[in-house]
């Protein structure tokens, strides 16, 4: 046995973890130089954003890093020594002891087999169970992780199965021969809040009883305050800090722990107009000194045709009255329609000029369709949109190109929303260049100025986006959409995708475009937090209709539909002493 | 010249060789009129049938004519013709592909209905037809397979411009006010090349193997004009005489087409957007 | 499921509308006057002789009118005469559409069982010498031409070793086993073509499959690696395999083209071939057209058989 175990309750102890991959330019240390312990029923979270490598650690441990990985380490668990097993052996270990919980339960589960069946198949390889009784278990851990109906359920494919459910049948493979570890990778992260939150009651039910340890990896810092009882943050590969949970929420040690909690945004929190969200560079703010600055260095001046209506703060600018969008998802040979979805079912609304309204809802809730109508991206089956006064409905030739310039959307993906085969600069210009407002040089001089206003450089402009970070894209994309001076701005899920650094980044720079230009924001998203910083008012949304709207702070604070109010419960909240906690506090030491 | 070089320098060995082997076919190909090998028509009744000499490197067929310069002479056909196909096949159906892109979901489907129809169909048998009607004169022969596999670029075209419409780069530039010619020529056209040369590569053998097989049977390039297909077409018959001369113009076609799908797979991998992020 | 294979039975239909179309028009649409061609150079100078053979073959009559007559004898299983022995047409083709569906089963039967394993091999060991060779004959197999590799079978198994006879062709009912001794070299033949596109495509499909994340969650629950791969990866990763199978069944009847002619084969390509050579319409027609039912008959069932191997084909989408 490995002389390096040193705590005697530890059942997994991770000393000097190393992962590295390698790639034409040499290797890259995904995992670099990692140690932690977890002991017996402990709950640890793994904390980091993307390239952390707190995935890879999980897999590491696992030993399931395909070549040309390689990991080198000590890895202990229950006093053996797991990198010194054979195949054959660890085979053993594998969803017997350990087990594993993967992100995505769409692409974890097979496609081509059964649920039962797949749960069944753990329960054979290390149990030799009859295949008989092994689908009888099956149902019965089916039916144990809540899902109702489950002998017929056992016979479904996954497809047939909803995001939450797969999940659960994921949990259950999980514990079915009641693991001391089970390590679960985001479990959570692409479910919709109400969703998570009843996933992880369901996990932390199964933990409890099974005894079992759990690592749980995460970028969520409020999943983490939840449930974790210790927290190892990661940063680059490497273990920049770790204690627990209380300790890492009221004292971080290191910058990068401050900085990242004081980024995360926080549902309870109320609102406070013009603030600035921390970032790693600079504390939050609530004045607006520096921004002056930045102010006067500001580029292109409001586009000349500015409708009035759009320079009134507070006025209407945009006003929906009843709009419906139905796609058709099933039609006769004849081409009658036999199945129609209701993505949006009659809803009214009205943004004000200069504000911020924030829609907000689960996925299917019809928001990003509502979006792209209101872009004339998509075309409503009826109701009526008015844009400053005019119905964009039968907007045509220069009318339409007017529209185009007073309103821009911002995407979700920040890989998609550019052109992988156009350089920035160009693509920043293209909006000039559609509507002839500018010869070639200006646009260049213009590509650069927004981009320096954007925060990266005007030499910028000849790379192409693949060698831009995701938040340096959106970036991008923001400069796009401003180079035609809008007074509208449709931001579709724009910060989703961004880890929580980099979105408070990019959310300053939207507030601080909007103090200068008197930008209105149309703010499509999922995330309570965010939103209740970052919107003058939101809209809730949900299967198409809207469900109340109103004072982001009246909507918070009072929520009157039963909807708003289960939504906002759900969202995991930033203190390990909220009453929602899932576990115990450990006393602080 | 140095990225070439570089590019040379990042390939395996597989697929450098086929590159050489493609070189030379190409070369031989072009030049064989002022190469001063013999002349590719010119008929020895004394030397039928021969195996490889020195006055005949690969010997001689039926009528006594030189091998190695009917070779020469025919890739240059073959080459030519299939060349000439790929241009014909993907200069209509690419533009065919991204206007049905463009049509509407309702006769976006029909349209395709027949893409796929015609996709799907055997091509060889329609060009039997069609040649015995036409007569086998180069330009029918081009046509004829130009047109045969223009539905195959048609689809692969259509594909990715739908697949690229919906991505979230052209919804912006919708939004920034861009028309079709502009959605077309600046977000969905240079974003498609790289399968269009994969779908080019894969029909260039296509075409090559059409072209010999037509000619095999008699139907493709008429005699005196050699082409690989036919020569095998015409040796095969005296494979129990002299099994050498037939395997000439057989060995030829089949490492020229291994190279080219050698090259091919390369390009795809390298070419491949997934790969490129 | 019953909606799937009816919805999948109604497009073959149409698919074969559009074929007849197809075959009509490129007899009757394209230049060179059949009646001509058919008199031949002497005769067909004679204006006399070419309306009154015009008239005898109804081919005065407008377009419209002559596909509609035709069409309406393939609904009666009437598809004319030909035109150089005035026997029924049908007749012909029922005497050789088993011959052809024998060729092809043969050399589906050849592409299947060869390169499935292949392309698990290559899959399986790739970047180690097993796994390069067998892509290597992979992609030899899918360039190899049909006439190419059958004339090299013919010189190995006929000329060298003396085991199979190079051509010819001998009824079952009259030597059942001559018969199938003719039938292996064309089989093979148009196989190993094929069977480079089977592995080709297996390996592919195979390595795709390999890295997705329920092969990791297979391992995970303790599945040795050849373990995941078979009973994880392998299924999932013949879905594509059997739509490639479909997609280029085209190529598979192709190689009986070459391989016929080659092999003095007496089948429906052979037919089709002679009959262009001879201008005998009615004959290229029907057997033009019997070549594409077979094609569609062939599409049908691979559709059917994805829909009994992908759950997610024929059933609700989630």
């Amino acid at each position: 046995m490995s002389g390096a175990v040193k705590d005697e309750a530890a059942l997994l102890s991770v000393r000097g973890l190393v992962t590295e991959f390698a790639t034409p330019a040499g290797p890259v240390r995904a995992v670099d130089d990692v140690s932690f312990d977890i002991r017996r029923g402990e709950v640890v979270c793994l904390v980091g954003e993307s390239g952390s490598g707190k995935s890879v650690t999980g897999l590491s441990l696992m030993r399931l890093i395909e070549p040309p990985g390689k990991v080198q380490g000590q890895v202990s668990f229950q006093g053996r020594d797991l990198f010194a097993l054979s195949e054959a052996e660890m085979n053993r270990v594998r969803g017997a002891q350990i087990a594993m919980i993967f992100q995505e339960p769409m692409t974890a589960l097979n496609p081509a087999r059964r649920v039962g069946d797949q749960i069944a198949e753990v329960l054979r390889i290390h149990t030799g169970l009859p295949r008989k009784a092994a689908a009888e278990r099956a149902v019965a851990l089916l039916e144990r992780v809540g899902i109702r109906n489950p002998a017929a359920r056992a016979r479904a494919y996954p497809h047939q199965l909803s995001g939450g459910m797969r999940q659960r049948v994921m949990i259950a493979i999980a514990c079915a021969l009641k693991p001391a570890l089970i390590i679960a990778d985001e479990p959570t992260t692409a479910l919709d809040v109400t969703v998570q939150a009843q996933v992880l009651d369901l996990l932390f039910e199964m933990q409890a009883e099974l005894g079992s340890a759990l690592l749980f990896v995460t970028h969520d810092l409020g999943v983490v305050a939840e449930i974790a009882d210790r927290v190892v943050v990661l940063y680059h590969g490497k273990v920049v800090e770790q204690g627990d949970v209380a300790q890492i929420f009221s004292a971080p040690e290191h910058s990068y722990t401050k900085a990242l909690l004081a980024a995360a945004p926080d549902v309870d929190a109320p609102r406070v107009a013009g603030r600035r969200f921390a970032t790693l560079a600079a504390p939050a703010q609530d004045d607006k000194a520096q921004t002056g600055a930045r102010v006067a260095a500001a580029v292109a001046a409001p586009a000349p045709q500015a409708a009035s209506a759009a320079t009134i703060p507070g006025a209407p600018l945009l006003e929906i009255s009843d709009l419906r969008r139905d796609f058709v998802t099933r039609r006769s040979w004849t081409g009658r329609p036999l199945e129609t979805v209701h993505a949006v079912g009659g809803v009214s609304l009205t943004v004000p000029a200069g504000k911020t309204l924030a829609i907000i809802g689960e996925s299917g809730s019809g928001k990003s369709t509502l979006g792209r109508c209101i872009a004339r991206l998509d075309q409503p089956t009826s109701g009526r949109i008015t844009y400053a006064g005019r119905d964009i409905g039968d907007l045509a030739g220069d009318d339409l190109l007017r529209f185009r310039r007073e309103v821009q959307t911002i995407f979700q993906d920040p890989y998609a929303s550019l052109n992988p085969r156009r350089r920035i600069g160009d693509a920043i210009g293209d909006g000039p260049a559609i509507h002839g407002l500018m010869p070639a040089e200006a646009r260049h001089a213009l590509a650069g100025e927004l981009l320096e206003r954007v925060g990266l450089k005007a030499e910028h402009a000849v790379r192409y986006p693949h060698q831009f970070s995701g938040g340096q894209r959106q970036r991008i994309a923001i400069a796009r959409a401003l180079a035609l001076s809008p007074h509208f701005i449709i931001a579709d899920e724009a910060v989703s995708a961004l880890d929580v650094s980099v979105r408070a980044q990019v959310l300053n720079l939207l507030a601080d475009l909007q103090d200068e230009r008197g930008l209105t924001y149309l703010f499509i998203s999922h995330d309570m937090g965010t939103v209740r910083q970052f919107a003058d008012r939101v809209a809730i949304m949900q299967g198409g209709r809207l469900v109340e709207e109103g004072e982001t702070e009246r909507i918070f604070e009072e929520p009157r539909e039963d909807y708003t109010k289960n939504l906002l419960r759900a969202v995991p909240r930033m203190t390990p002493y909220s009453p929602r906690r899932r576990r115990p506090l450990a006393p602080a030491a | 010249m140095t990225a070439v070089a570089a590019l040379i320098r990042t390939t395996d060995i597989a697929t450098r060789l086929a590159m050489l082997v493609l070189a030379l076919v190409v070369a031989a190909a072009l030049l064989a009129p002022v190469l001063g090998i013999a002349d590719p028509l010119a008929i020895d009744p004394t030397n039928i049938l021969a195996s490889p000499s020195a006055a005949h490197w690969f010997g001689t067929d039926e009528l006594g004519r030189d091998l190695f310069s009917r070779l020469a002479h025919g890739g240059r056909v073959s080459l030519a013709v299939a060349a000439a196909a790929v241009l014909l096949a993907g200069s209509i159906g690419v533009p065919l592909g991204i206007a049905i892109a463009f049509l509407g979901p309702r006769a976006e489907g029909a349209a395709m209905r027949v893409v796929d129809v015609f996709v799907s169909l055997p091509e060889i048998f329609v060009a039997i037809v069609v040649l015995a009607f036409l007569g086998g004169s180069l330009p029918a022969l081009i046509g004829t397979i130009g047109l045969l596999y223009c539905p195959q670029f048609a689809r692969v075209s259509y594909g990715m411009a739908r697949s690229i419409r919906a991505r979230d780069h052209v919804l912006a530039a919708r939004s920034l006010g861009a028309g079709r010619l502009w959605l077309i020529r600046r977000e969905i056209l240079p974003n498609m090349r790289s399968v269009i040369a994969v779908q080019a590569s894969l029909t260039f053998s296509f075409a090559m193997l059409m072209e010999a097989g037509l000619s095999f049977l008699g139907l493709g390039v008429q005699p005196p004009t050699p082409s690989w297909g036919q020569m095998v077409g015409t040796l095969k018959n005296y494979i129990f005489i002299n099994s050498w001369p037939v395997l000439v113009p057989s060995l030829a076609l089949f490492v020229t087409v291994l190279a080219i799908n050698i090259v091919g797979d390369w390009l795809q991998d390298r070419l491949n957007p997934e790969l490129q992020r | 499921m019953s909606k799937f294979i009816g919805s999948r039975l109604a497009s073959a239909l149409l698919t074969l509308v559009l074929a007849s179309i197809v075959v009509f028009a490129s007899i009757h649409l394209l230049p060179g006057d059949p009646v001509v061609m058919l008199l031949g150079e002497q005769a067909g100078s004679d204006p006399e002789a070419v309306a009154r053979m015009t008239r005898e073959l109804g081919l005065d009559r407008p377009l419209i009118s002559q596909f509609l007559t035709w069409a309406g004898g393939l609904f009666q299983g009437d598809l004319g005469r030909s035109l150089r022995n005035g026997e029924p047409v049908l007749d012909e083709l029922l005497r050789r559409i088993p011959r052809s569906l024998e060729l092809i089963g043969g050399g589906l039967l050849v592409a299947v069982a060869l390169g499935l394993p292949l392309g698990v091999l290559a899959a399986r060991d790739r970047g180690k010498l097993p796994g390069m060779a067998a892509s290597v004959i992979a992609v030899a197999g899918f360039s190899a031409p049909v006439f190419v590799s059958g004339i090299l079978l013919v010189l190995i198994f006929s000329l060298w070793l003396n085991l199979l006879p190079s051509s010819g062709f001998v009824a079952f009912s009259e030597d059942p086993l001559l018969h199938l001794s003719c039938l292996v070299l064309p089989s093979l033949a148009i196989g190993i073509n094929f069977m480079g596109v089977v592995a080709r495509m297996t390996r592919a499909s195979l390595i795709d499959s390999m890295a997705k994340d329920y092969v990791r969650l297979a391992r995970a629950k303790g599945l040795s690696r050849g373990k995941a791969m078979t009973r994880h990866a392998l299924p999932n990763a013949l879905v594509p395999v059997i739509s490639i199978i479909g997609i280029r069944a085209g190529n598979l009847l192709g190689g009986t083209v070459i391989v016929e002619a080659l092999f003095d084969w007496p089948g429906l390509s052979s037919l089709l071939v002679s009959a262009s050579f001879a201008r005998d319409y009615p004959l290229m027609q029907g057997s033009l057209l019997a070549i594409f039912a077979i094609f569609i008959l062939i599409s049908l069932l691979i559709d059917l058989a994805q829909g009994l191997v992908d759950p997610r084909v024929g059933t609700n989408g989630g």
